[in-house]
């Protein structure tokens, strides 16, 4: 039996405890999913108060609606599916509010750093970077994140998103392209 | 190869994700093409730079206050002190939510005349996931239920498994701290949940309410502040929580 099977099971069994009752069995399967689903959502709505309420949201939904989940995917896809289109919704809802601040550019030095000077730079990068990922537009930015920062392959993203395969590869090409070109000032042309 | 490869192939190239055969023809043609070479190097540098992109963790406090919340939203309350008292028991002292929210220092200073202060060295008490757990002075721990002052916990779904005033077992104590469910760091403020329910309060009224407990001389003397309760209520805590340490 495989690692991945295995926990499949294991979710399967979960979601049948909970839906006979036992609320505990909930709480796993949160505890289980929660750390995936916030750096998931946290890349999208890039503000933790945010990705907090997003998953809050997202739990509450999967809580409600845990007894019509088909089971055509493994629970932990349907549950990111309600996370990251919740994150999206919020992304757009808040498009305008997302700006850059510019606080951010002249945040604390990263305590990565000994050096201040160095420490500086990175900020500055930290802030640009930020920017750039930012300035995505939220599916875009919902692609990219799941596949660049948690290496989901592009069929499990097109079953998160509910689009084609050729959407999320061209929707990830169009993101790099732009990333790259907000970036191009840091980005070495040698 | 015919002509320069695409730029998503020199992408996916640079992300590892080319099979080997085409892995070598494009290696071979950037090898002879400064612009893709050029452009190859930019995608590295590019990812290498997107990599480092972090984010905040959040601590296991958040978690806990966010399943607490997420419990209190479940159960379809309400803030109580948004509805009007409809009933008032003999000895219950004056209200002072949601005034405390937005009171200054000064007015902390009545808001002490409400507070027990539990002094540091007896008892440090900790929230568990059902409950109100108390370590004692010698590291050995024990940990109860306090009925009628859950602290947002006493009426959650997913704390009814256990009945009402059981002990916490040793093992699921383990697993309380693992999970670090057992904030004993932390200042507990505890109320009487018909008045107060901190499973209800904004994070902004949390951190204000915070911040009004450190305004409170010497916090860190303190293991628990308890707010607006009755004397009654105050005495079956203390009365509880000695038999929890005793246990």
């Amino acid at each position: 039996m495989t690692m991945e099977h295995g926990m499949k099971e294991r979710e399967e069994q979960l979601l049948d405890d909970f839906l006979n009752g036992s609320e505990s069995a909930f709480e796993e399967l949160v505890k289980e999913n929660r750390e995936r689903l916030y750096r998931t959502v946290m890349r999208i709505v890039r503000n933790q108060d945010d990705a907090m309420d997003v998953i809050q949201e997202s739990l509450l939904k999967a809580y409600k609606g845990a007894a019509s989940f088909r089971r055509e995917s493994c629970f932990s896809t349907w549950l990111t599916s309600i996370a990251v289109r919740e994150a999206i919704n919020r992304v757009k809802r808040d498009r305008f509010r997302n700006m850059l601040s510019l606080s951010l550019l002249a945040a604390t030095p990263s305590s990565r750093c000994r050096n201040p000077e160095e420490g500086a730079v990175l900020s500055l990068l930290e802030g640009r970077v930020d920017a750039a990922l930012r300035s995505l537009p939220a599916v875009q930015r919902a692609v990219f994140s799941m596949k660049f920062y948690e290496g989901l392959k592009v069929r499990e993203i097109a079953e998160v998103v509910g689009s084609s395969e050729g959407a999320v590869k061209a929707s990830y090409f169009h993101a790099v392209r732009k990333l790259r070109k907000s970036l191009s000032g840091l980005v070495s042309k040698e | 190869m015919k002509g320069c490869p695409s730029e998503e192939m020199l992408l996916r190239l640079a992300e590892n994700e080319l099979g080997g055969h085409e892995t070598s023809f494009v290696n071979e043609h950037v090898r002879s093409c400064e612009k893709c070479r050029k452009l190859l190097a930019e995608y590295r540098e590019l990812s290498h730079m997107l990599a480092k992109d972090r984010i905040s963790e959040p601590s296991q406090a958040e978690w806990q206050y966010l399943m607490v919340t997420m419990r209190a939203k479940l159960r379809g309350g309400t803030r109580v002190w948004d509805k009007p008292r409809t009933t008032g028991r003999p000895g219950r002292r004056p209200q002072v939510l949601p005034a405390w929210t937005r009171v200054t220092a000064v007015a902390a200073a009545a808001v002490v005349s409400l507070v027990i202060l539990w002094k540091a060295g007896v008892v440090d008490v900790g929230r568990l996931a059902d409950g109100i757990g108390v370590t004692g002075k010698h590291g050995e721990r024990a940990a109860g239920r306090v009925d009628g002052y859950g602290v947002s916990e006493k009426t959650s779904p997913f704390g009814a498994e256990r009945p009402a005033g059981s002990a916490v077992t040793p093992s699921e104590k383990v697993a309380s701290d693992e999970d670090g469910l057992f904030l004993s760091d932390e200042i507990l403020l505890a109320a009487d949940s018909t008045s107060l329910n901190l499973a209800d309060l904004t994070k902004d009224e949390l951190y204000e309410l915070g911040e009004l407990s450190t305004s409170v001389s010497a916090p860190r003397d303190y293991d628990l502040l308890l707010v607006d309760l009755t004397q009654e209520e105050e005495a079956q805590l203390l009365s509880e929580m000695e038999k929890s340490f005793s246990m």
